[in-house]
């Protein structure tokens, strides 16, 4: 680069002349190149991890070729910013480089999508299991858990021993040998899969469990006695961990019922045998898995004492098209159903409520399976008048039908579920899994087509979603964001703004449509945590679509129609099975976690340091930091004497302001003075902002009426809020460029920090905001803090606040919607200057932020 | 007279690119069948002449290039669209040079494939309309 030679050149010139004083603007002048190309690097960071986040919930294909690629340009980049740093800052951030390593082995070892066994205890109890524990616990107990977490479903009692278990199984065993024995002598031929799935098994029901393991074991089914009163059979269950849960490996022993406590051991031995079956086996070498990462958690589930049970399919495999659940259903435990002993009802349900019944095969049960009073399991007689009727009532397949539901529409895709109804007429969930529906997606397809047609297209292509996915629901529009009510089941939502108090509805609403918003913004990643589909930006969302209005959303191609599409809703839950699940997003997701998340998020806190960096993102984020720090400090040792670079702004208000130039943040016919105007000042987002502050009303320049308390606390109090630090510039400083701004300002007692990169290209956008510090005491404080937080949000900043610390993001916007928001912080930062002052109770945060948006919308009309 | 429905094969190794292609395809109203095996590709290729081929470069041989030149011989009607993640200009090159209508570097967004993959079939069906009325 040419700079980068001159640069250096002229500090090794500086070196020998002694310029001093020339040195000390020459220093500056190397280490702003080096800033510029941090920044650079920065800038690509971000601009990688938004474009990975989108691949998570966007439009784009990538495959395991773009993770590798993502790892090494982060890798590089990454690096490339801890040079740039080390050497503006004369290597003193050198501990960096082991943070970084860390960091990188991390993503690397994802990437290798290598069984990743979180530090768990050994065994779990079922009650405390959710959705997320899926890697310790196993795909089904994860369901389980999360059906009896998050739904009003029961589940049985139980506990799990988790994979972290299996895993010392497997070690203390070492059937690590024994596998790449059976995987040699099968890629040599001299075995099939059959004799290896019959040695593998034989190997691990020969050897002796682990004691930690068996203790484990004997305590949780004392809990359960013991939560139970009494003893009683258990029902065993695999429960297998990532890849495997997906692929149905329904081995001959995967799941055991009717155990007796004394046999857990052997029963679990014997479910973790079905990790090797010869299916799995066979599988797993044709895709090149190695075996040696198999893993399973198993659940030990108290059995209930059924009078009836069954399996519920939400939807008909056989004939998915025509929108109906299958049920079966026979007496006693489902052990009979499921090993197809004995007769079962079979039924036929509509999924709209009241969930009639379409078609009914009621067969004969001659046998059923019971739990005696004295405990065991015996295989029974039916009494004959009970061996003809329906087994359950029709009533009962209604309360069926419904709880399937939901618990389809919470899991995103058929279900696959096996139930019980237990001695006092309640229905059990046993087990929940995805269906895999094999459907004709032409003649499904067609069908959609032939039904859009039918109804209006409300709205189409307009804004952009946020979160694909397609849901129906009545409109529900959004007047006073102040005055909110519960939403009732099944509603669309949409309102004018993404306004934070949304983010509390979002969760259960079917589907999210705002008039304005960013899909980088607050309420949009709200509705992606909870897979709400949402469309954002629609500009015509509250004209359109009215309270009252059934609609369906479609968030995957970008149309809302009039009324009920019941073959894309239909299209839907066959589809849903399911991209999320695959390989690729899984471990995108993983590598995601040690890139994105920011821990060190106020410089000012006692972790903003090297060694409590956990993710890439916290290392640009303190090497940026830093960088400035160090170029403001270099700044203090020249003045502003005639040098184009480096100058103070002239302002209507009485504050300083020094500007630093790395590059096209001043006009470039700015004459050779040591001062200039707004005028000369070519980074609009600067610009912007300083119209703002200057704008009449914004400076108030009367002190707020300061009453005695307030004014006491602010002169004798402990310390003027502010933390000093001997890291933070005194000065108000602006390094500019034509894009780029970082400003720090200091307004009576308080501190504004302004990071910002407004260009032409939408995704390289963002603005940082923050803000410390106050006159007054805590109290009121903490009530502007929160006054400012509302105002931003409204502006679609995702905003922390920490007591009285505010920390404002926005990304990914419009050039001149970011310089409006500048203009607007501008603005903010003069009118607060003094607002904690009269903040005397809660109720002065709402005048406060209705006073301000009061005030922007006079100026506009101006 | 309803033109008969466009058919499309999709060949890439990595399970994924299959997985998400097929439903967006088959929405869009085509009959597509996917493969992630080459080799078993290349005996349905010759069995069947599809409209439109989608395959991946760099596979298992046989690899995209392959494919593109079989196709290219035994069904010249056939349109071939590259998408790739290996992209160099001698790949492209050999691919356009080789007879593929359109080469697609991943990661790329879904509807630029859909958009392209529908405008070779207006011009497919435009074809099939002028030879009925020949």
């Amino acid at each position: 680069m040419k700079w980068q030679s001159g640069g250096l050149i002229m500090k090794w010139r500086s070196f020998f002349t002694g310029g001093h004083q020339k040195g000390g603007l020459d220093v500056l002048r190397a280490k702003i190149q080096k800033f510029q190309t941090l920044l650079h690097q920065n800038n690509r960071v971000l601009e990688l991890m938004a474009e990975a986040e989108e691949s998570l919930w966007g439009d784009f294909l990538f495959d395991m070729q773009y993770l590798r690629g993502l790892a090494g340009q982060l890798e590089k980049s990454v690096k490339g910013i801890l040079l740039d740093l080390n050497f503006i800052t004369g290597n003193r951030y050198l501990s960096l480089f082991p943070a970084f390593e860390k960091i990188h082995a991390a993503v690397n070892h994802v990437l290798l999508d290598e069984r990743n066994v979180p530090n768990a205890p050994l065994a779990m109890p079922l009650a405390e299991v959710d959705q997320q524990m899926s890697d310790v616990v196993g795909e089904k107990m994860a369901r389980l858990g999360e059906i009896r977490k998050r739904l009003p479903y029961r589940i049985p009692k139980g506990f799990i021993i988790t994979s972290q278990a299996c895993q010392r199984f497997f070690q203390k065993t070492n059937i690590g040998k024994k596998i790449v024995e059976m995987e040699t002598a099968m890629a040599a031929q001299k075995i099939s899969a059959h004799e290896a799935e019959s040695q593998l098994s034989r190997f691990l029901l020969n050897k002796p469990l682990p004691r930690e393991i068996a203790r484990q074991m004997k305590r949780g089914i004392a809990v359960l006695e013991k939560e139970a009163g009494g003893k009683g059979l258990l029902a065993v269950r695999s429960s297998a961990i990532g890849e495997d849960g997906r692929l149905s490996f329904a081995g001959l022993h995967d799941t055991l019922l009717g155990v007796q406590p004394a046999e857990a051991s052997r029963a679990y031995q014997e479910v973790v045998a079905s990790l090797f079956t010869s299916r799995a086996i066979t599988y797993r070498l044709h895709h090149g898995e190695p075996l040696s990462s198999a893993l399973m958690a198993v659940g030990f589930l108290r059995m209930i004492p059924a009078t009836a049970s069954g399996v519920v399919y939400t939807l008909d495999p056989n004939a998915p098209e025509q929108n109906t659940m299958l049920v079966s259903a026979a007496p006693g435990l489902g052990k009979t159903v499921v090993e197809g002993k004995g007769n079962s009802d079979r039924f036929i349900l509509s999924r709209h409520p009241p969930h009639q019944v379409i078609s009914r095969e009621v067969a004969y049960k001659e046998k059923q399976y019971e739990i005696p009073p004295q405990g065991g399991m015996v295989l029974t007689d039916v009494p004959s008048a009970r061996a003809e009727l329906q087994t359950v009532s029709d009533d009962f397949l209604a309360r069926l039908a419904g709880a399937a539901l939901h618990i389809e529409k919470h899991m995103k895709s058929v279900q696959d579920i096996e139930w019980a109804e237990d001695d006092r007429g309640e229905l059990v969930i046993l087990q929940a899994r995805p269906l895999r529906i094999d459907a004709d997606f032409q003649n499904i397809t067609r069908r959609v087509h032939a039904a859009v047609q039918k109804h209006a297209t409300l709205i189409s292509g307009r804004g952009t979603i946020s979160c694909r996915g397609i849901a129906h629901g009545t409109v529900f529009v959004v007047k006073d964001e102040n005055k909110l009510p519960e939403l009732p089941a099944n509603t669309v939502l949409v309102a004018r703004n993404s306004s934070p108090k949304l983010a509390e509805l979002v969760p259960t609403a079917n589907a999210v449509i705002t008039d304005i918003g960013a899909p980088t913004g607050h309420l949009a990643t709200i509705a992606r945590e909870f897979r709400v589909p949402s469309i954002m930006d629609v500009g015509i969302a509250t004209q359109v679509l009215r309270d009252g209005m059934e609609v369906t959303v479609d968030a995957e191609e970008n149309i809302i129609y009039e009324g009920r599409v019941e073959e894309l809703l239909l299209y839907n839950i066959i589809n849903s099975l399911s991209l999320e699940d695959a390989r690729e997003f899984r471990i995108l997701g993983r590598m995601l976690k040690r890139i994105v998340p920011l821990t060190l998020k106020d410089p000012q806190a006692r972790n903003f340091r090297p060694q409590y960096c956990r993710s890439y993102h916290d290392i640009i984020r303190f090497a940026h930091e830093k960088a400035v720090e160090y170029l403001l400090e270099g700044s203090d040792q020249i003045t502003t004497r005639k040098n184009t670079q480096c100058k103070k702004v002239l302002l209507q208000i009485p504050i300083d302001l020094t500007v630093i130039d790395i590059g096209g943040g001043l006009v470039p016919s700015s004459p050779h003075t040591a001062q200039c105007d707004i005028a000369e000042v070519n980074c609009a987002a600067l610009r912007s902002l300083l119209e703002g502050l200057t704008s009449p009303g914004a400076w108030s320049t009367e002190p707020a009426g300061m009453d005695g308390r307030s004014f006491m606390s602010s002169v004798t109090g402990p310390g003027i809020v502010m933390k000093s630090s001997a890291q933070m510039p005194q000065r108000n400083l602006a390094i500019i460029s034509d894009r780029y701004l970082n400003l720090n300002l200091h307004l009576g007692y308080h501190f504004n920090q302004v990071d910002s990169y407004v260009s032409e290209t939408r995704n390289d956008n963002y603005i940082y905001f923050r803000f410390a510090g106050g006159v007054t005491d805590s109290i009121r404080r903490s009530r502007r803090a929160r006054m400012i937080s509302t105002i931003l949000k409204k502006y679609d900043f995702m905003v922390e606040i920490a007591g009285d610390f505010i920390i404002a993001r926005l990304k990914k916007f419009e050039r001149q919607a970011l310089l409006d928001r500048h203009w607007m912080l501008g603005y903010l930062i003069g009118f607060t200057r003094q607002m904690d002052v009269s903040m005397r109770d809660d109720s002065m945060v709402e005048n406060g932020v209705d006073k301000f948006m009061k005030a922007i919308l006079d100026h506009k009309t101006c | 007279m309803m033109d008969r429905k466009i058919e499309i094969c999709v060949v890439d190794d990595e399970p994924i690119v299959c997985k998400r292609l097929k439903p967006m395809l088959e929405k869009s109203g085509y009959r597509v069948e996917v493969f992630t095996d080459s080799k078993a590709s290349l005996e349905r290729l010759t069995e069947k002449k599809f409209d439109i081929l989608i395959t991946d470069l760099k596979m298992k041989p046989p690899d995209g290039l392959d494919l593109l030149h079989f196709t290219r011989k035994t069904y010249p009607e056939t349109r071939v669209i590259i998408i790739t993640g290996f992209a160099t200009i001698e790949t492209a090159r050999d691919a356009l040079k080789g007879g593929a209508v359109d080469f697609i570097t991943k990661p790329f967004h879904i509807g630029q494939l859909r958009d392209l993959v529908l405008k070779i079939s207006v011009e497919i069906q435009q074809g099939q309309q002028e030879g009925r009325m020949a």
